[in-house]
């Protein structure tokens, strides 16, 4: 978020109303999700660690959004860094994954209900983006935002899905008998 | 109701304007068989027609009467005929020697007739080429003069007397060449073949020298019933032989040729058939899903079987015309009478059966060989239709099997066969039915064309007339073959392309590639023309009366061999063009 | 927005092979759709999804059960009567959208009209009418082949809409699309959603979800989840934090 008002201010000195009206047009549908106050926190924080100035303008009362915020050279550095900065988020299965393991081991939980549980979200999430692009009024250039969520929204389902599989399977072999495949295909003598 | 027509006709017409070539080879398919049938029922009515108007023309009589003795004996015993009740009229007694006659060194037995300038009520010959006869010259059946080939102008020698060939005439009062039915002694039951010449009454005589002369009376009678109630009959000494027995005798000419057309146009719509068959085959991916979509969008099943029949009925019809015409057009050639009698004159109109009889033909091949892949579409699952293209290759196990064991080339034959069986029993029935037509012509040209006429033989114009016949079907046969050969490999060749080009990156030859197909259509064309040699000798056989001599054996070796290298020669072709392509674009554009 | 079941099947089977090698590719299935809602059939490939909707369509013949639609028993109805309700009543929308190649965009939309008998005149106002709801009326005359996917989508859209038909079944509509392409299509189906229309999808796309009332989750040719969605106004709420994406 820092970096992201930082790149917001390197083209000129804005007000903290411009900057978070100017957020809310490029994230669209999501920008609503947004904190009001957020982004003058985050200006304070910039402001603490030297990256910005503020000016107080003349004739208007000195509140945060009546401010007009500067880049310092420090800021600016900080700019160019970022945009050099390759670093991807990565959203954090390792905790999922492991949560299952250990609720499978110690018997905690079925870990095929945690994933049914997880996947009706996500499933809920992957809905709300897309019904948030169908919308027709939506910029193009915010609906790649969008359709990037849910891409990864589609890839988490498919993850989920492939954990399902496994876990119904291990869930089985676990059991013992296959009352399932007994059924489907009509295997000699059940081994139970 | 308007609505489904309209759809009906629109598809119609769409498809067959996106689908050009295809119409085109169908059209062709379907023409020759009409076509050939058109010529088969054009010289039914060959056969009589022109003995008919020959008969008119020269005042042809009812009966043709001739005493069994010779000279003023044989005059006696026509004496009372002219009188006799019942006949209304007569021309003769004109006297008749059979004599032997030299031309071009060849010397054969002749029928001489004398004749004079003086008007006669019966039997006015035609002349067809120079004069009638005069003092010193002779005038010549024209069937016999072209066997002999003399034209007027030349010498020919009757009994040792040089004559001058005048002309040329046609008579319905005697069989032409070589049916004039030559005798060595009048009153004897054993008649030669021969040809009939006319001279001058006065010479006959002196020509004859030692040789019997008698004589001949043309006769027409009240009752038109009592001349066509007999053919030929032999009462009180003189013998009878109606216009009938004449016009049969004519018509034996053509008949043989006719039966050979006849016989050539089951092969052709047999042919004609499988040629449909093979270009619907390869429409029948694209009907399929066009059946499932129908269904999909709630078409019953007569919609859908009127949609895809529509278009090929309109093809057959289109076709029927083509072959009427093409029939109708080229009946002249084989159907004229060539010399031997008077030609049609001017063009007829085809008779109102052989339009019928075409049509029909030219409807049930487009419908024999559409109907079942329709009928197989419209019963098919609609989620099958849609989901998969085309049926699937069928595995055949053994003969997977089976080209584990052979070499490369080989292997890939017999795959690409196992793939698709029945494009496999189209090839055969083509090269069948192609291998069964050409022996029988080989048959045909086996044969002695040639009749003895006393000491020499000569062309029998039947035979010749014939070999013409088998040599329309042949090259109707040759054409037809020669699409469904081409069609069906590169059918086969665009169809096996995916599979080839996995082959070929598992590391197989483009000529290999080019041998394993050649080889996939070898292998139901070796059956095909196996059985082909056969049954085109026994379809000889089965037609020619009396005892055929047999074709060399070397020459239906060269027949299998030519046909076999054809089959092989027509699938490498559109193959290498297949194998110059890169492999990666082939897997790339065909689905797997 | 619900009524009624509009369509109904009651322990609906579909079985294929025998002894060992049976699959069973619908296995029991219970499901009431009612009037107007878009119900949605997710499911890995080779789940029964499929031939489930194939026998809701009458387009196969299930081994066991009933299925009925609108009053009619649709599971034991002959050939022609199935041909007939699929003339008037059902509109399928296909994965390879399976137009006439041959046919330019009107024509492939009014061929159901068309065999279903109405006059051409008519036919073609409503195939016009039916082309300009896709947003797609500039694009009549032309042919497939002219047509991006999306588009060729639209047009079977259009043609299964063109008898106003009690129910739309499509089978994986966006399996052959391209992201801009789903939008177009998803928005349409949404469009048919605000207005009443009945609609079954089958996919294993789960951005159809968007367009859902009802969403069922097909595994092994039986139904392991069935949730409704509120149809409140959907916004992009908590869409942000999907991934934490601000901290």
């Amino acid at each position: 978020m820092q970096d992201v008002v930082l790149a917001m201010l390197a083209k000129e000195p804005a007000h903290g109303y411009e900057l978070r009206s100017r957020m809310r047009g490029a994230l669209g549908p999501l920008g609503d999700a947004m904190n009001a106050g957020q982004i003058y926190v985050t200006l304070a924080r910039l402001a603490k660690a030297g990256l910005v100035t503020s000016q107080h303008a003349e004739g208007l009362p000195d509140r945060p959004d009546r401010r007009v915020y500067a880049l310092t050279p420090a800021g600016q550095q900080r700019v160019a860094a970022w945009l050099a900065d390759v670093s991807w988020p990565k959203p954090d299965l390792t905790e999922f994954h492991l949560k299952l393991v250990a609720a499978a081991a110690a018997r905690l939980a079925d870990p095929v209900t945690l994933i049914d549980a997880h996947r009706r979200e996500v499933l809920r999430r992957l809905r709300d983006s897309q019904r948030a692009a169908l919308e027709r009024s939506v910029d193009p250039v915010v609906g790649l935002l969008v359709e990037g969520v849910v891409l990864r929204l589609r890839a988490d389902l498919e993850w989920l899905e492939a954990c399902e599989r496994m876990w119904t399977e291990r869930d089985r072999a676990d059991n013992g008998s296959a009352p399932r495949t007994e059924d489907r295909g009509g295997l000699p003598g059940g081994a139970a | 109701m308007g609505g489904r027509l309209l759809l009906v006709c629109r598809l119609l017409v769409r498809d067959l304007r996106r689908r050009r070539i295809e119409t085109v080879l169908l059209l062709i398919a379907i023409s020759a068989a009409t076509g050939t049938l058109t010529l088969g029922l054009a010289l039914d009515n060959a056969l009589d027609g022109p003995y008919e108007r020959t008969r008119a023309a020269t005042a042809g009589p009812d009966v043709v009467a001739m005493p069994g003795t010779t000279g003023p004996d044989a005059l006696a015993a026509l004496a009372p005929l002219p009188t006799a009740p019942g006949v209304t009229a007569h021309s003769g007694p004109y006297p008749i020697a059979f004599l032997m006659l030299t031309a071009h060194g060849k010397t054969v037995q002749a029928v001489v007739q004398g004749r004079d300038d003086s008007p006669a009520a019966l039997d006015r010959p035609a002349v067809t080429t120079g004069a009638w006869v005069r003092p010193g010259g002779v005038v010549i059946e024209p069937t016999f003069a072209n066997a002999l080939g003399v034209r007027t102008g030349d010498t020919v020698d009757i009994n040792g007397h040089r004559l001058r060939v005048v002309g040329t005439a046609v008579t319905a009062a005697r069989a032409v060449y070589p049916n004039a039915d030559w005798r060595y002694d009048f009153g004897s039951p054993l008649v030669q073949l021969a040809g009939l010449v006319w001279v001058d009454r006065s010479e006959i005589a002196a020509l004859a020298g030692t040789r019997p002369l008698s004589y001949t009376l043309n006769l027409r009678l009240a009752d038109p019933k009592a001349s066509t109630s007999f053919r030929h009959l032999s009462r009180g000494g003189i013998e009878y032989t109606s216009w009938k027995q004449i016009a049969e005798a004519d018509g034996r000419l053509v008949k043989k040729a006719h039966l050979a057309l006849q016989v050539g146009s089951w092969l052709l719509t047999a042919l004609a058939m499988a040629s449909v068959a093979t270009i619907v085959a390869g429409r029948v991916v694209d009907q399929r899903r066009r059946v499932g979509l129908f269904k999909a969008v709630g078409a019953g099943p007569a919609m859908i079987a009127a949609v895809h029949l529509a278009e090929y009925l309109v093809i057959g019809l289109a076709a029927a015309g083509i072959g009427l015409t093409a029939g109708w057009l080229a009946a002249p050639a084989l159907t004229n009478p060539g010399a031997g009698l008077l030609g049609s004159v001017g063009v007829h109109p085809p008779a109102l059966r052989t339009v019928v009889t075409a049509t029909a033909l030219a409807l049930a091949i487009a419908a024999a060989a559409t109907v079942a892949p329709v009928l197989r579409a419209a019963t098919t699952d609609t989620v099958h239709a849609l989901a998969d293209a085309a049926t699937p290759p069928r595995r055949r196990r053994w003969r997977v099997w089976l080209s584990r064991r052979l070499p490369a080339a080989l292997l890939i034959g017999v795959r690409v066969n196992a793939r698709r069986p029945r494009r496999a029993r189209l090839v055969m029935v083509n090269t069948l039915i192609t291998t069964t037509a050409l022996a029988a012509l080989l048959m045909g040209l086996a044969q002695d064309r040639r009749v003895k006429l006393g000491e020499s033989e000569l062309a029998n114009p039947q035979d010749t007339r014939t070999l013409q016949a088998m040599l329309v079907v042949i090259v109707v046969v040759c054409v037809l073959a020669l699409i469904n050969a081409i069609v069906s490999t590169w059918t086969a060749v665009l169809d096996a392309r995916h599979p080839l080009a996995v082959a070929r990156t598992l590391g197989a030859t483009p000529a290999q590639v080019t041998g394993g197909m050649a080889v996939a259509q070898l292998l139901p064309a070796t059956p095909g023309v196996a059985l082909g040699v056969p049954a085109g000798i026994g379809l000889y056989l089965m037609v020619t009366p009396g005892q055929p001599q047999y074709a060399p054996a070397s020459w239906m070796l060269a027949l299998a061999v030519t046909v076999l290298s054809a089959v092989a020669a027509l699938t490498a072709v559109p193959t290498l063009a297949a194998t110059r392509r890169p492999v990666a674009d082939t897997l790339r554009s065909t689905p797997a | 927005m619900t009524g009624p079941a509009l369509l109904q099947a009651r322990r609906v089977a579909r079985w294929y092979g025998r002894g060992s090698a049976l699959v069973r590719a619908v296995d029991e299935i219970d499901l009431e759709v009612p009037a107007g809602q878009t119900l949605a059939i997710m499911g890995p490939s080779g789940c029964g999804k499929s031939t489930l909707l194939h026998l809701l369509g009458g387009l196969q013949r299930p081994t066991d059960g009933e299925i009925w639609l609108a009053e009619h028993r649709i599971d034991t109805m002959s050939e022609r009567a199935l041909a007939r309700l699929r003339r008037r009543h059902i509109g399928f929308v296909f994965q390879s959208f399976h137009l006439m190649d041959e046919l330019t965009a009107v024509e492939n939309v009014e061929l159901a009209a068309l065999l279903a008998g109405q006059s051409p005149r008519r036919a073609r106002q409503r195939a016009l009418h039916l082309l300009d709801r896709v947003g797609l009326a500039d694009r009549a005359k032309h042919l497939p082949s002219a047509l991006s996917g999306g588009q060729r989508q639209r047009v079977a859209i259009a043609r299964a809409l063109s008898n106003e038909p009690l129910i739309v079944l499509a089978d994986e509509p966006t399996g052959n699309l391209d992201s801009a392409a789903t939008l177009e299509v998803l928005r349409l189906f949404e469009d048919l959603r605000t207005a009443g229309q009945t609609l079954v999808v089958v996919t294993h796309d789960a951005r159809i979800a968007a367009i859902a009332d009802r969403m069922i989750s097909m595994r092994d040719g039986s139904f392991a989840d069935d949730s409704r969605f509120t149809t409140s106004a959907a916004t992009g709420a908590g869409t942000g934090t999907v991934y934490g994406g601000w901290r």
